[in-house]
């Protein structure tokens, strides 16, 4: 009977990893407003949040408070309260269109189609509508943001509204702020085989954005993480594709494509730290562990300290424990001496 | 300038006359009769009467032609000469009056041949059945299926109902001729049957159509209802077309479904991969304007655009043709500085009320599963709500099982999904040639009956036959339709076509069947007969052959959603 069986696969990367613990992460990437406002929310009380959210024009910035903000599981009550208290502000139809997204990320669930129970794609749509037509109120009412339109990509990834529709809204966002990191990183999924792109497509954008980005941009980061796009997809690409998975980030050119775009973002002197810093250096990390570049890592690492962030750590199972993973190979590689600190500040 | 309507009567006929524009002569006879009309198994009647009326007049010196649609039938004419106008309504009142049963069957067969050329009536048909099942405006999703079964009598009978001078009005843009007579028989407008809606929870989506998007809307009439689509319908071009440049159009059709009802659907073509951006952006646009109740000055457009029409050398046809459809339904007439008066007062908040009742009233027409549609909309249901007990059969082939009784037929293709056709509400029994047999129930379901696949299949049938009303049955002279595919869900199943069904595959596996049993039989036989070795490897061929016929074998469900 032995010929009638199929060979094993090789463990997925993650597959021992499943309920390993490592270290926590910060989905609010330790920023202390952040903090503070989720406890308020939880209570509540958006007033406060409300007044921060009005006082304060940086883009990135109210992309950050709104998309971790509204990631609650269910629909708080005091959001009707808060829209029907400011009926003439854009702000709480914005956290409300980013609370419906993840609101229809929690019915979907974040697997693969196939994963994905019957019953629960009519309310991930409708969800999904609802928060387009609430990130449209609020764009309408506010025309100079570009949050609205960025975080409505999101919005057309689920619906699949076509890359063409997909390419509008990361036009009308970033019309409005050039550099705005999350229309950009939204648009590497946007542009993924997955979400009915392609590599080619995903790719295309990646370079063509991180060549317009300035040095010392956020922006940059499009570069790994469209590697760890297709790094992820490749086991469904071809019958050898976990193979391929396995040399992936050997690959010479692979790896100077990630240090360059390092060296133009967080390893330049020009970068300037934002919400998404904490991010950013995850992501590098990730792409440097998976390189060999371990003193690069470890760089990285020393300067997450306790920020780790779930993503992309959390494509090799537990992301604290896949960080720490990461991070004590890179140390036993180099030798005694040469480790990062692990949980210090940045 | 506005056209200015006279009224008058020539021979107990209504006749609307008006100055031509153009200084040539137009003029139609028109009839309140058209398909919605009907009945499933006559469909097609007023159609043939039509081109029976018109087919002793090959040639003339001027144009002229006629056209059926769902509640009027017009013969229309235009010519330089007055006189000519004459002529062709004398030409269509003996038409009208004449006896074809010499030519019936050549007729029928070229009603026959329009329609295998002129194709289903797709999405539009869909929805229109979706609404209204196989009776009324929901017949529009149908064949023609009268022309398989008319006779004279029949013809003349539905003649002498609808074509009469009480139900017909006769306008003419031009001069009126000398000696103009409208010899109609005399006789009142017959009263229309009222429209049955099936009342399903609205607004749903159906699968249909080979590409794009449509809207299926209805209402009732008013200034705002008609401003409202028209807003639509520009706003949906100016996006779709202009600014996304994801649609070549967007096309708007309305139709009247009786006096009050009218239906309008309004289509945008796409390509398969901009199907769903293109569904999302007409809900989007039209959720819009059932909010903002349209602009003043879209509002305004929308007057200057009807005002041009009715100045525009086709307005007196237009003015005349709606005056007369107006006159038939027994609804008042307008004069189109009435109408145009009207179209100003209609304000924002009228329109907004008005987009959002269409809105509720909506079916959304897709070629596929759309997630921005499945979003916004229930799918339409796909099985009967209703039930029968009777005798119990299981398919031969199958896991269906279908049940015959004393109050209909009801195929169950698994469990808790039922096809249910009522004898008390059936639109039509089909009789094809091959012995197969479709109900149509009168709210859209069908099933088809083949007598090979159910035990005691042919009894069954005559049983079946025995309780339907004669006057539902059409006998075609073709084949049944063809069996689904593998794997085809009922719903997915297209309308009955005239297409051979795959006799020969049956027969090969009825072949391959007894010969696997033979080689089971001819094992047992040579254990008996103490050839155990061969007689061992004999019945593990048999049996494994019997098994993989039956797991290969094509899964049908045989049931369909509306028809």
């Amino acid at each position: 009977m032995a010929l009638f069986k199929k060979p094993r696969r090789a463990a997925a990367p993650q597959a021992s990893a499943v309920l390993r613990k490592g270290p926590p992460t910060d989905p609010l990437a330790g920023d202390a407003a952040a903090h503070r406002f989720r406890t308020e929310l939880a209570g509540g009380r958006w007033q406060e949040f409300h007044d921060f959210l009005e006082a304060d024009r940086d883009w990135d910035g109210r992309d950050f408070y709104v998309s971790k903000l509204a990631d609650i599981v269910g629909r708080p009550a005091w959001l009707e309260e808060w829209t029907a208290a400011r009926p003439d502000s854009p702000l709480p139809w914005l956290f409300r269109g980013n609370h419906s997204l993840y609101w229809a990320w929690q019915a979907r669930g974040s697997g693969r189609a196939n994963t994905v129970q019957q019953d629960s794609w009519p309310v991930f749509y409708a969800r999904l509508v609802d928060a387009d037509r609430e990130l449209a109120r609020a764009a309408a009412m506010d025309d100079e943001d570009p949050t609205p339109h960025a975080r409505s990509i999101r919005v057309a990834i689920g619906l699949d509204l076509g890359q063409a529709e997909k390419q509008k809204r990361f036009g009308e966002a970033t019309r409005r702020y050039r550099w705005h990191r999350d229309a950009h990183t939204l648009m590497i999924q946007a542009t993924a085989a997955k979400w009915s792109g392609s590599n080619k497509e995903m790719f295309d954008f990646a370079r063509w954005s991180s060549s317009e980005a300035p040095e010392g941009s956020s922006v940059h980061v499009v570069i790994p993480l469209a590697h760890l796009e297709k790094w992820l997809n490749l086991p469904r690409e071809s019958d050898d594709g976990e193979a391929r998975q396995m040399q992936y980030f050997r690959d010479g050119q692979v790896g100077d494509e990630i240090r360059q775009a390092a060296d133009r973002s967080i390893r330049s002197p020009r970068y300037q730290a934002s919400w998404y810093t904490p991010g950013d250096r995850n992501i590098f990390a990730m792409c440097f562990s998976l390189t060999h570049d371990y003193r690069a890592q470890l760089e990285q690492m020393s300067q997450i300290g306790p920020l780790i962030q779930a993503s992309p750590w959390n494509y090799q199972g537990d992301p604290g424990w896949a960080y720490e993973r990461a991070r004590t190979r890179a140390v036993e590689a180099l030798g005694p001496g040469q480790g990062a600190g692990s949980h210090r500040a940045p | 300038m506005i056209p200015v309507v006279d009224a008058g009567s020539v021979d107990g006929v209504t006749v609307l006359r008006s100055v031509s524009v153009t200084g040539r002569n137009a003029a139609a006879l028109v009839f309140r009769v058209g398909r919605f009309d009907e009945a499933l198994p006559v469909a097609g009647i007023t159609h043939l009467i039509e081109h029976l009326t018109l087919s002793t007049r090959h040639k003339a010196s001027y144009q002229f032609n006629a056209e059926v649609n769902g509640r009027f039938t017009a013969f229309f004419m235009e010519s330089a000469d007055p006189a000519d106008t004459a002529d062709f309504i004398t030409t269509v009142c003996q038409g009208l009056a004449a006896d074809y049963r010499h030519g019936l069957e050549q007729e029928k067969r070229i009603l026959r041949t329009e329609a295998a050329s002129r194709g289903g009536a797709g999405a539009l048909g869909a929805c229109l059945s979706e609404r209204y099942g196989a009776l009324g405006p929901g017949l529009a999703a149908y064949p023609e299926y009268g022309l398989h079964r008319l006779g004279w009598a029949e013809i003349e009978a539905w003649r002498r109902r609808w074509f009469v001078a009480g139900n017909a009005v006769l306008w003419i843009s031009g001069a009126v001729p000398g000696g103009l007579r409208v010899e109609l028989p005399p006789g009142p407008a017959p009263t229309a049957a009222p429209l049955r809606p099936l009342g399903l929870p609205l607004p749903g989506f159906v699968l249909g159509g080979r590409g794009g998007i449509g809207l299926s809307l209805t209402g009732r009439r008013s200034d705002a209802a008609v401003v409202a689509l028209d807003i639509l319908e520009h706003r949906l071009t100016q996006v779709l077309r202009h600014e996304r440049g994801l649609s070549y159009g967007v096309t708007g059709a309305r139709e009247w479904l009786d006096g009050d009802i009218f239906h309008a659907w309004l289509a945008a073509d796409a390509l398969p991969e901009q199907t769903s951006t293109v569904a999302h952006t007409m809900l989007t646009v039209f959720e819009s304007l059932a909010g903002d109740g349209g602009t003043d000055e879209e509002i305004a457009d929308y007057a200057r655009r009807l005002s041009d029409a009715y100045e525009s050398p086709e307005g007196p046809v237009m003015v005349l043709h709606r005056q007369a459809q107006n006159i038939l339904c027994a609804r008042p007439v307008r004069a189109p500085a009435e109408i145009l008066w009207a179209a100003r007062q209609v304000g924002r908040n009228a329109v907004s009320e008005a987009a959002s009742q269409l809105l509720e009233q909506m079916i959304v027409a897709t070629p596929q599963l759309v997630p921005a549609v499945q979003g916004r909309l229930p799918r339409l249901p796909l099985w009967s709500g209703t039930t029968v007990s009777g005798t119990t059969r299981r398919s031969r082939d199958f896991a269906s099982s279908l049940t015959v009784g004393a109050q209909g037929v009801m195929l169950t293709p698994e469990e808790g999904r039922h096809v249910t056709v009522r004898f008390d509400a059936m639109a039509a029994l089909l009789c094809w040639n091959d012995q197969q047999r479709t109900l149509v129930g009168a709210d859209g379901f069908a099933l088809r009956l083949d007598p090979d696949e159910w035990p005691n299949g042919d009894a069954m049938v005559r049983s079946v036959e025995a309780l339907v009303e004669p006057s539902l049955m059409v006998a075609i002279d073709s084949p049944g339709p063809e069996h689904p595919k593998r794997n085809q869900t009922a719903a997915e199943t297209p309308p009955p076509a005239t297409a051979p069904r795959p006799a020969m595959r049956r027969v090969w596996r009825r072949i391959c069947r007894g010969l696997s049993f033979t080689l089971v039989a001819t094992g047992i036989l040579a254990m008996a007969g103490g050839d155990i070795g061969d007689g061992i490897a004999f019945l593990i061929i048999g049996v494994l052959a019997v098994c993989w016929l039956e797991l290969s074998g094509p899964r049908r469900i045989r049931g369909r959603g509306r028809g």
